[in-house]
């Protein structure tokens, strides 16, 4: 009964714990080198039990700590007789169930394990039955029987080890599995490790069983036990060295068992044919694998974060010369402004800038450039801190478009640019601004009549003189001024788009406090697609005693621009009566024939609108400036 | 800004040669995001293929955005040296005729109520030009 485990388990075991043993090292081989740690005590405690009881289960104890001992050797006592009855427990128990008379001395020395020998009597029993079963060695490995004799010399060695025997099993199970492993190979390397370690497992097995001397075997075991395990394995010697091997090999067996659940384990993969356990074996190796490369692609992973916050980082370095963080107010004005790319492929190009001037006014820049995407960004640049130079010496929206306008059309290449350009004055409470192909800003709480759009001027970029108009609002009360990107109209919603009409109803709606982001956040909510980027930037001005003013369209005039009817149609727009429309057009021509450019201003507030023609010579900076300094001195 | 259903679900385009150099390309539907790259393709393959004077029908188009008004800028473009573009009826929708107005591109584009008109004008421009 005893023998028969004793031979058939090293068959059935080593793959067995071959695995868990790999299931517990892996982490172990990741977190550290720790395994060679381990092995030291791991040899030479299996070495020594399985010389002493010749079930190394309780000797696997390696790492065994010192507080799980007691626990540990009763845990033994009971399971590890159940696997092997050599053991010191075992050894006792086997004794019961074999041979109950062969040591007192066993008795003693596991005073402590006594409970454990209790329950051994039954253990045996049931394992005994059991393996019989599974394994046809056991007749043969009876033979093994006379093996007692030395096992009872060797009780001694047992008892030393009596108290570090029953680690936890599982890292009995490690233990014992590395010790032979490295026994054999030196490499350390699982995956071989477990190999060799079963093979010659089997060798001793079929060895003990053929010859029949298994007896002789053990009892060489049991003599070469005192060596040290490194040693005699090294040296291969023989029989002792297979037998010591043998006896490690049952030692974790007999560890595994020490947990109930990991007996059970043991129990089912003692079922499982050689091949499927060969096939785990390559599974663990294949973990292993992974695991390592898996370590790899973390630190890979790692390195690749690193280098994508420093993208993001000049990114947004990118992004600030072309969406600049604004401050929640620029004197008595509350700013903000906001940017969602498209969610098609039209991304990038649109552009803003917010910056207080030097009197006081604030000013807004505010822009698409088409030719969307990565492309755009110089132009983009170019655009923005070119107007916003223009417009910091001091001259008007209009002007500094018409100015701006020639000398970036050279530099927008095959694109152009829409832009509104626009100032606001908080003591005269007016509102100047100047558009480009842009739409005009929607002015909310002013009772200014909606900006005239017939007769706008062209962005920059195609090819035809813009910054060609100006419209003047005064502000009396609080106002909400609205400055967007086209993206924002020509959004998608079921179907239909966006509109300024929406953008107008959503900017009602939004309370005092709201932002620009606010403001596209509720339209993203609206809007099925975004095809095109949204900018947006909001001007909230606060109430004044101001009675309102009158508000100043200008027109600038060429002959050409005459010829294609833009003034008739201006100052239709205007409601400027048809037979007037003809005396001013008149004069536009006779004005325009001496000066070259004309400046028609509608003077609208009550009443009929006043309208007043004045030469601008914008065709160089120098007189450009000089009226520029005009305009600022009628403003300021 | 005009606010109208459809996403370039309806858009048609098609090309007639009329004697070497003259082509008139009729464009029906909404002229948008979705219809632009193959408004763009066909108006710069008929310049490819030695087409100096262009006539875009816009009659039928019910709406045209910054995309598509984009297209129409470079074709302009390209038809500077020796050539003309005109628009014929994009007056016709008064929606289209705001977005031209509303961008000032209806004074760089030399728009024309009838196709006519327009085929004249970009006749009378060889004659001028030669």
């Amino acid at each position: 009964m005893q023998p028969a485990p004793s031979v058939s388990e090293p068959r059935r075991r080593p793959p067995v714990a071959a695995a868990l043993a790999f299931a517990v090292l892996l982490p172990l081989i990741f977190a550290s080198p720790a395994p060679a740690k381990h092995d030291p005590p791991g040899q030479s405690a299996a070495v020594k039990h399985g010389h002493a009881g010749g079930t190394g289960a309780t000797g696997t104890t390696p790492a065994a700590s010192a507080p799980y001992g007691e626990e540990a050797q009763a845990q033994s006592g009971q399971t590890g007789e159940a696997s092997s009855p050599a053991t010191p427990a075992p050894a006792s128990s086997g004794e019961a169930g074999g041979q109950p008379a062969t040591s007192p001395e066993k008795g003693k020395t596991k005073s402590s394990a006594a409970p454990g020998h209790a329950k051994a009597k039954h253990s045996p029993k049931r394992e005994a039955a059991k393996t019989p079963r599974k394994t046809p060695e056991a007749p043969v490995a009876s033979v093994a029987e006379p093996a007692p004799a030395p096992v009872t010399t060797a009780t001694p060695t047992q008892t030393v080890h009596a108290p570090v025997v029953a680690a936890p099993t599982t890292t009995a199970a490690i233990a014992t599995k590395h010790a032979p492993a490295r026994a054999h190979s030196g490499t350390g390397t699982s995956a071989r490790s477990h190999r060799t370690v079963r093979r010659p497992a089997r060798r001793v097995a079929s060895a003990s069983t053929a010859s029949g001397t298994s007896g002789a075997v053990l009892a060489a075991a049991t003599s070469g036990a005192r060596a040290p395990a490194r040693s005699s394995t090294a040296h291969g010697a023989g029989p002792s060295a297979v037998a010591r091997q043998l006896a490690s090999e049952r030692r974790p067996s007999a560890a595994t068992s020490g947990l109930p659940l990991v007996h059970s384990v043991t129990r089912i993969i003692n079922v499982v044919p050689p091949l499927i356990r060969a096939l785990i074996g390559l599974l663990i190796g294949l973990a292993l694998l992974l695991a390592i490369s898996s370590r790899i692609t973390a630190a890979r992973a790692r390195r690749l974060l690193r280098q994508r916050e420093e993208l993001l980082d000049d990114v947004g370095l990118l992004q600030g010369a072309l969406l600049p963080p604004l401050p929640a107010r620029i004197g008595p004005i509350g700013t903000s402004a906001a940017y969602q790319p498209a969610s098609g492929p039209g991304a990038g190009g649109d552009f803003y800038d917010v910056f207080a001037l030097g009197d006081g006014r604030i000013a807004v820049i505010l822009g698409d450039v088409s030719g969307h995407g990565r492309d755009a960004l110089p132009q983009t640049t170019l655009l923005r801190f070119t107007l916003r130079a223009y417009i910091e010496a001091g001259l008007s929206p209009r002007t500094a478009l018409a100015t701006a306008g020639p000398v970036l059309e050279r530099q927008l290449g095959s694109s152009f640019a829409t832009v509104a350009v626009a100032t606001y004055d908080p003591r005269e409470r007016q509102l100047v601004f100047s558009c480009a192909g842009h739409p005009p800003p929607l002015v909310l709480g002013s009772d200014a009549a909606a900006p005239i759009t017939s007769a706008s001027a062209p962005p920059i970029g195609v090819g035809a003189p813009t910054g060609t108009r100006q419209t003047t609002v005064s502000i009396p009360g609080s106002a909400l001024v609205c400055f967007y990107t086209d993206g924002v109209v020509e959004a998608r919603t079921s179907g239909a788009l966006f509109g300024s009409r929406r953008l107008q109803r959503v900017l009602a709606s939004i309370s005092e406090t709201a932002t620009a982001e606010t403001l596209l956040t509720r339209i993203d909510a609206e809007i099925d697609a975004r095809p095109d980027d949204m900018a947006a930037c909001l001007l909230r001005i606060e109430g004044g005693e101001l009675p309102p003013a009158v508000t100043v369209e200008e027109l600038a005039l060429d002959m050409r621009e005459i010829e294609r009817d833009r003034a008739t149609r201006f100052l239709r727009s205007a409601g400027v009566h048809p037979a007037e429309i003809e005396q001013v057009v008149a004069e536009l021509r006779r004005q325009v024939a001496r000066h070259g450019r004309v400046v028609l201003e509608l003077h609208l507030g009550e009443g009929a609108p006043e309208i007043v023609l004045s030469p601008q010579n914008v065709a160089t900076l120098q007189p450009t400036i000089r009226a520029a300094a005009g305009a600022q001195g009628a403003l300021t | 800004m005009k606010e109208r259903s459809g996403t370039g679900a309806t858009f048609a385009i098609s090309r007639r040669d009329l004697e070497p150099g003259t082509t008139v390309v009729a464009v029906a539907g909404e002229l948008d995001l979705a219809s632009a790259p193959n408004l763009k393709w066909t108006l710069n393959d008929s310049i490819a293929k030695g087409a100096r004077r262009l006539v875009l029908d816009m009659s039928p188009v019910t709406f045209i955005d910054s995309t598509a008004l984009g297209v129409l800028v470079g074709v302009q473009r390209n038809l500077r040296v020796g050539g003309r573009l005109a628009l014929a009826g994009a007056d016709r929708d008064p929606d289209v005729l705001n977005i031209f107005e509303l961008t000032g591109l209806d004074s760089t584009f030399d728009m024309f109520s009838t196709i006519d008109e327009a085929l004249a004008w970009v006749r009378g421009s060889e004659a001028a030009a030669g």
